[in-house]
């Protein structure tokens, strides 16, 4: 009984050091010894909240699509539950793993990334919305690029942390990430999802800046990618189309814009407090793809403003914490992928957003941890245990 | 620590960086043992988690991480700007789009009540029928469906080419294909099994008797009352149409979410007249006969009960364009307005005998023609309708033989604003309480706009003009003991419970004192034994009335056609039986064949009164009173001669 009342008189941080004494775990565990920073819960606030409300908003939007399919209303619910399942435990091991260990592996993971990024032009490839993108393995289908995007943001963080003393010599720096990056934009461009295609330029753009690139370097990646944006786009009406239709909604309404008009409706129709939980009309087929690119058209309609505000206010949050993470790393590895890590997602998150609201074209992307899609979710959460484990691990 | 800040930014120039991490990865093997202090200081620096923390406090990866995180916030912040108007004050016409978009009203159309008759049979009542619409956008084949449509509607060869056309235009999703077809041209349709050609069920109208239309009026093709009764009350027929809202997928099937803001139609309520279908039938078909005999341009007679002032029938008849005649012209009876002509005597006689200027037996000298106003602009020469010279006239002759001159003699036993008060209260100029849709309130003067001999023509009834409504109106005053009762047309309302909510009983006035009346009938009564209406005669019981004989006025503003003839409109007014009158008849035959003899009010007009009488005797079983003689077998001396 006096033990009990003992430890009842001692802070949370010396009663788990007393608990890990006893184990005899305080001796091989640095981080055991550790009281984690107030940063730390936040992140893993952010990013409770973020995948929980997630499978919601999927129960919602994809309900109506899972029964027209033929299938039970649970049915995409179900696959993409389970594949948060599997993504809490890719982010556990992300999370343990100390994540120097990537330095020796990233040259492997970035290999089987672009190994995989293949796999959708063998037979198991998956075409869908024009993108093949995609590979199914009997109940498993999942989308290379998301492994690939991983992949190479530690690829990038790797180089750039090790090399950061030769962060100005272009062959040591610039030219393997530029590799890497010309390769991923190839095989994106291959496989028609431009989306992607964007998101690794933004990873490694990102990157290089956090490390401290000269701008010049970022510059050139700049001007190459813009040009290569301007020729695709003037090279086909049809990607033109695509990719300006967003400039005149209403004129547009009817062909190139009616996704973003669609989704723009069901936006206004939630109004400040929305039409409530599972009420969205824009779901019942009038914003197509309501359940994966689109569902941030849906959160807004049934919870309204505060829903809206509520989804972007998480990844300001997770901007300000996963930026915080970086500043406070032990090491320019870890502060480039922290750093790399939350500007991946919140910039894909805007990009997302962007487009369904109509203020950027629609790329194809999805809404991290928001939206339908289980490698996208898996690997968002296994991103988020590196972020976590940079978190855990910071001064 | 001058090392570490040259690792800050890694501003080494980097051609010199290679060579000596070089040297110093060989230099470590060599001597790993054995590290110099420099060695020390440099690998501190650079694995040292302490080191690089410190560097980052103030070192370029910090500012860019700061920029990213401002470059990232202002992105976020923007859509979250785009968002709050978009969900906020920028919302409007968006929402108004996706609730239009997603939102499908259908109207629940009202069952439209019916119109009925005294009894509760059926005038006008609702049908139901199919209307049968294609929708281009499915329809496969346009040129087959619109021959199979073609074939079952029989329509022209030049229709099914307008129709195939019109069904190959996928831009429109809607087309009529038959509007209120039987259920057999529907169920025929139907059958072909035309994809894109579907129906839904409309409710059309029908009247029991076609003679019924210019009273009863007419719905349009959507069953909104435009004219006559369906017009004066189709918001109690017409009921309130519902409607069903119910929100849509994109491919139109009903969404289980959704405000259900739907409402049950409320049905129309039923209408009882006053008509008596079965006499209303029957007095159609006697005025159609008559006109049709004398070819004259038509007709109309009202049969009002005399002291409730219900109408039991109201009939016009027309002559169309091709010869016939049918009732789908208007409801002339309360919407034309003609002079009265010599029926208005009455009016001028029972005014004189109000007023005890006259009596009876007064004695009149009445010449056969005169000159009025000699030497004004308004001359004006009056002549009776038969020639005769000075004649000592008793006003029951001048009744009896419809003497024009001796009626403004009586006239004048009292002042011109007199007799005009009196048509006043006989109804004249103002509308009756029927108020028929377009009903004439016809034309009086105000006694001080009357010109010229207007003051002296009034007395046999011309310079004024009424409708056939206010004409029988003002003599069911002698009939109803000297009280005008207005006429009506509407009994009662049968509401949505079922409940027959009786209407207000007409409105009533006293114009004339009961013996007064009494005198008038027995008056009016030799008019038909003895005078210009014996053809009004009903065997078994007494009759009165007066008839009438007017040139119409035409529209060059005299009283003959541009062609030299004249047109005639002979009319009767008249009740029965003659002392206790139950029932009032107007009977007038618009322009008869000119050069017929039985032009005139007395034999064009009469005769019809007398059927009209037969019909009403038998159907509502009117007995004569037992005092009731019958027409004097002699004619009274103070008649003189019969002309």
């Amino acid at each position: 009984m006096a033990t009990i009342s003992a430890d009842n008189q001692l802070t949370p941080a010396e009663r788990r050091r007393a608990v890990l004494n006893k184990s005899g775990k305080a001796q091989t565990s640095r981080l055991a010894t550790d009281v984690p920073s107030k940063v730390y819960y936040g992140i893993v606030a952010v990013i409770t909240v973020l995948v929980v409300f997630g499978l919601i908003m999927v129960l919602s939007s994809s309900s109506i699509v899972s029964i027209n399919n033929g299938g039970s209303a649970w049915y995409m619910f179900r696959k993409q539950l389970a594949w948060s399942v599997c993504g809490f435990f890719a982010l556990l091991v992300t999370y343990r793993m100390p994540y120097h260990i990537w330095h020796r592996l990233v040259i492997y993971v970035l290999a089987t990334g672009v190994g995989l990024m293949l796999l959708p032009f063998s037979p198991i490839g998956v075409t869908i919305n024009g993108a093949r993108a995609w590979a199914e393995i009997g109940p498993v289908r999942f989308q290379p690029s998301e492994i690939l995007k991983v992949a190479v943001l530690l690829y990038c963080a790797s180089v750039l942390g090790r090399r950061r003393k030769e962060i100005e010599n272009v062959q040591r720096t610039f030219v393997p990430i530029v590799t890497v990056w010309f390769v991923a934009v190839a095989l994106c461009m291959i496989q028609k999802d431009f989306g992607a295609a964007i998101v690794f330029t933004c990873v490694i753009l990102s990157t290089m800046f956090i490390a401290g690139t000269p701008m010049r370097l970022i510059g050139t990646i700049g001007a190459l990618t813009a040009l290569g944006s301007v020729v695709a786009i003037s090279a086909s009406s049809r990607v033109q189309q695509r990719f300006l239709s967003f400039l005149d909604l209403d004129g547009n309404k009817g062909h190139s814009a009616y996704q973003v008009w669609q989704s723009i409706l069901s936006i206004s129709n939630g109004g400040v407090t929305g039409v409530g939980a599972g009420r969205g009309t824009g779901k019942w087929g009038y914003v197509p793809l309501a359940h994966s690119d689109f569902i941030f058209a849906i959160v807004a309609e049934e919870f309204g403003l505060i829903g809206s505000t509520l989804v972007i206010g998480l990844f300001l949050a997770l901007a300000l914490l996963g930026i915080q993470v970086a500043l406070r790393a032990r090491d320019p590895f870890g502060a480039v992928l922290a750093g790399g890590i939350t500007t991946w997602l919140c910039i894909q998150a805007t990009i997302n957003i962007g487009g369904v609201i109509g203020a950027l074209p629609v790329t194809g992307l999805t809404l991290p941890f928001i939206s339908y899609g289980g490698s996208s979710l898996f690997m968002v959460m296994a991103a988020s245990g590196l972020l976590l484990n940079v978190a855990r691990n910071m001064k | 620590m001058s090392v570490v800040a040259g690792g800050r930014g890694g501003r080494v120039p980097t051609t010199r960086v290679q060579p000596r991490q070089k040297a110093r990865n060989q230099e470590s093997k060599q001597a790993r043992r054995r590290p110099n202090a420099a060695d020390v200081v440099r690998d501190r620096a650079r694995n040292s988690v302490t080191d690089f923390y410190a560097n980052l406090q103030g070192g370029k990866i910090r500012f860019r991480l700061v920029a990213m995180y401002v470059l990232v916030s202002l992105l976020l912040m923007t859509l979250l700007v785009r968002v709050s108007y978009l969900q906020t004050i920028g919302a409007g016409g968006y929402r108004d789009a996706s609730v239009s978009q997603r939102t499908r009203i259908s109207t629940a159309f009202a069952e439209r009540g019916s119109i009925l008759d005294r009894n509760g049979l059926e005038l006008a009542l609702p049908v139901p029928t199919r209307t049968v619409f294609a929708d281009p956008r499915i329809i496969v084949d346009p040129v087959a469906t619109a021959h199979a449509i073609a074939l079952v509607l029989g329509m022209s060869p030049e229709d099914e080419l307008v129709l195939a056309s019109k069904l190959q235009n996928t831009a429109s999703s809607f087309l009529y294909i038959a509007r209120q077809a039987t259920t057999e041209v529907a169920a025929a349709l139907a059958a072909l099994n035309l994809a894109g050609i579907s129906s839904y069920s409309e409710e059309s109208r029908t009247l029991t008797s076609d003679g019924l239309r210019a009273l009863v009026g007419r719905t349009d093709i959507d069953g909104i009352g435009i004219s006559g009764l369906e017009g004066q009350f189709d918001e109690l027929l017409g009921g309130t149409d519902g409607r069903t809202v119910r929100e849509v997928n994109s491919k139109g099937q009903s969404i289980p979410i959704g405000d259900d803001s739907s409402q049950v139609a409320v049905p129309g309520q039923d209408l009882v007249t006053t008509i008596d279908r079965n006499i209303q039938f029957q007095v159609d078909a006697i005025v159609t006969q008559q006109i049709t005999r004398l070819n004259a341009r038509g007709g109309a007679a009202i049969v009002m009960d005399s002291t409730t002032g219900e109408i039991y029938a109201m009939s016009t008849i027309r002559k169309n364009a091709d010869g016939t005649y049918t009732a789908d012209s208007g409801n002339f009876a309360a919407v034309d307005a003609y002079e009265p002509g010599s029926v208005a005597k009455v009016f001028s006689v029972s005014a004189a005998l109000n007023e005890a200027t006259v009596e009876t037996n007064s004695v009149f000298q009445v010449p056969g023609k005169q000159v009025f106003n000699e030497g004004t602009k308004w001359v004006h020469s009056i002549t009776d309708a038969y020639p005769h010279g000075l004649e000592e006239m008793t006003v029951r002759k001048i009744l009896v033989d419809s003497s024009n001159l001796g009626t403004v003699q009586i006239a004048q036993t009292m002042p011109a604003e007199t007799l005009h008060k009196y048509l006043k209260e006989y109804g004249f100029g103002t509308k009756t309480d029927v108020d028929y849709p377009g009903e004439s309130k016809g034309l009086l003067k105000s006694f001080n706009e009357l010109r010229g001999t207007e003051k002296i023509t009034t007395a046999y009834g011309y310079g004024y003009s009424s409708s056939a409504l206010q004409l029988i109106a003002g003599v069911n005053v002698v009939a109803n003991n000297g009280v005008y009762v207005a006429p009506r047309l509407v009994n009662s309302v049968i509401d949505l419970n079922g409940i027959n909510q009786p209407s207000a009983p007409s409105a009533t006035h006293t114009v004339i004192k009961p013996e007064v009346a009494a005198t008038m009938r027995s008056l009016m009564s030799d008019v038909v034994c003895f005078g210009t209406a014996s053809l009004a005669k009903v065997p078994g019981i007494t009759v009165a009335g007066k008839t009438g004989t007017g040139y119409k006025r035409q529209d060059n503003g005299t009283y003959v056609k541009d062609d030299g003839s004249r047109a005639y409109f002979a009319s009767f007014v008249g009740f029965l039986p003659a002392e206790n009158p139950r029932f009032t008849v107007l009977v007038s035959i618009d322009e008869p064949d000119p050069a017929s003899r039985d032009r005139f009010g007395g034999t064009a007009a009469a005769p019809v009164f007398a059927n009209i009488a037969q019909v009403l005797i038998n159907e509502l079983d009117i007995r004569p009173a037992a005092t009731d003689m019958g027409c004097p077998k002699q004619r009274p001396v103070e008649l003189g001669p019969a002309h």
